[in-house]
């Protein structure tokens, strides 16, 4: 199960690596300027950003900080991040790993600072993720997770979740935010700060950066036709008179207890 | 056409460390790659960049399964 899930995010980020590079939903977004304005940033700074794909969170840290070591499963990624790098004038302060969110492989109290920007729906164990950033930071150090989220509601949360499987059969499961404030209980961390927001997208903007066949499409007519219609509307909604889906977003940071 | 590979810093080197074994011993670099030396794991180094994955490595002292801490 886990290795079918690790080779199916291998494979999903491979194929699709250069339009999740040039995806304006990933590269851009405020929560980049969430990550410079809310994170304690310094020169002497060692952070780790864990799943970086393309790297747009590393190279938005790295003109803040002394050093960021992207970690990745997907080799598929590596020439996205190299080439930003050779195009940052800060790239020399960046650096790739592969490595396993779920098997770190630096020791412990290594970095002032992880991130984790998009990317934890994909993960097969989120707590023992979260469990690894822990143990990697310092103590007092800073976590900062971005990922999609749905309400505090298990039943809009399956529906969510079984779309999004539809769309993309490497997502696993986006959790609801009490599930994330508890997990970072569990990995003995305090939540500092806890920002939410909402951003609809087109249909086909949703739908992209993964190119669907037919099929895919009709598995999601097929969910959404079986959908109740009160949880339907909470994902689905209609704006200029056309189908958007609604995508909730959590921006969690957290502090190592010592 | 892609970016070529940078070399390996000495910094990032001495940081890596065995992402298997519970207490993640420092890796020892061996020309193009890195092996553990508790759970004798070696661990590939691709385009100049370290593939630090447990499904990525191999074992290669036969008695390596005692000394494993996972």
């Amino acid at each position: 199960m886990q290795d079918s899930n690790t080779e199916s995010v291998k494979a999903f980020f491979d194929q699709h690596a250069a339009a999740y590079a040039e995806s304006e939903t990933h590269r851009q977004g405020n929560d980049l300027q969430g990550l410079l304005e809310w994170l304690p940033l310094t020169s002497t700074c060692k952070v780790l950003d864990a799943a970086t794909g393309p790297g747009h969170a590393a190279f938005t840290l790295a003109p803040h900080v002394a050093e960021v070591i992207g970690l990745d499963l997907t080799p598929g990624m590596e020439a996205q991040f190299e080439k930003k790098a050779s195009e940052s004038p800060y790239g020399n302060r960046t650096r790739l790993q592969i490595g396993d969110v779920h098997q770190i492989p630096f020791p412990d109290q290594t970095f002032d600072i992880v991130v984790c920007r998009r990317a934890a729906h994909h993960f097969h164990d989120p707590l023992r993720a979260m469990q690894e950033f822990a143990r990697v930071l310092k103590p007092g150090g800073h976590c900062a997770i971005i990922d999609m989220t749905t309400l505090d509601d298990p039943l809009l949360n399956a529906t969510v979740n079984a779309l999004e499987i539809a769309r993309d059969d490497s997502h696993q499961r986006a959790l609801m935010p009490s599930e994330w404030r508890s997990l970072a209980e569990q990995a003995s961390m305090e939540v500092i700060r806890d920002e939410r927001w909402e951003q609809a997208f087109p249909w086909q903007t949703w739908l992209r950066p993964v190119s669907m066949t037919g099929s895919e499409s009709q598995v999601l007519e097929i969910i959404l036709r079986n959908t109740p219609e009160h949880l339907k509307q909470q994902v689905v909604i209609e704006q200029d008179g056309k189908r958007h889906f609604l995508k909730r977003f959590i921006f969690m940071i957290t502090r190592r207890k010592n | 056409m892609n970016t070529p590979p940078r070399a390996l810093p000495e910094t990032l080197l001495r940081m890596l460390a065995c992402p298997v074994c519970e207490d993640h011993p420092p890796l020892a670099l061996e020309a193009d790659q890195l092996r553990c030396p508790r759970c004798h794991r070696v661990y590939p180094i691709r385009d100049g960049i370290p593939v630090l994955l447990k499904e990525e490595a191999v074992i290669e002292n036969d008695n390596a399964g005692e000394n494993e801490s996972i």
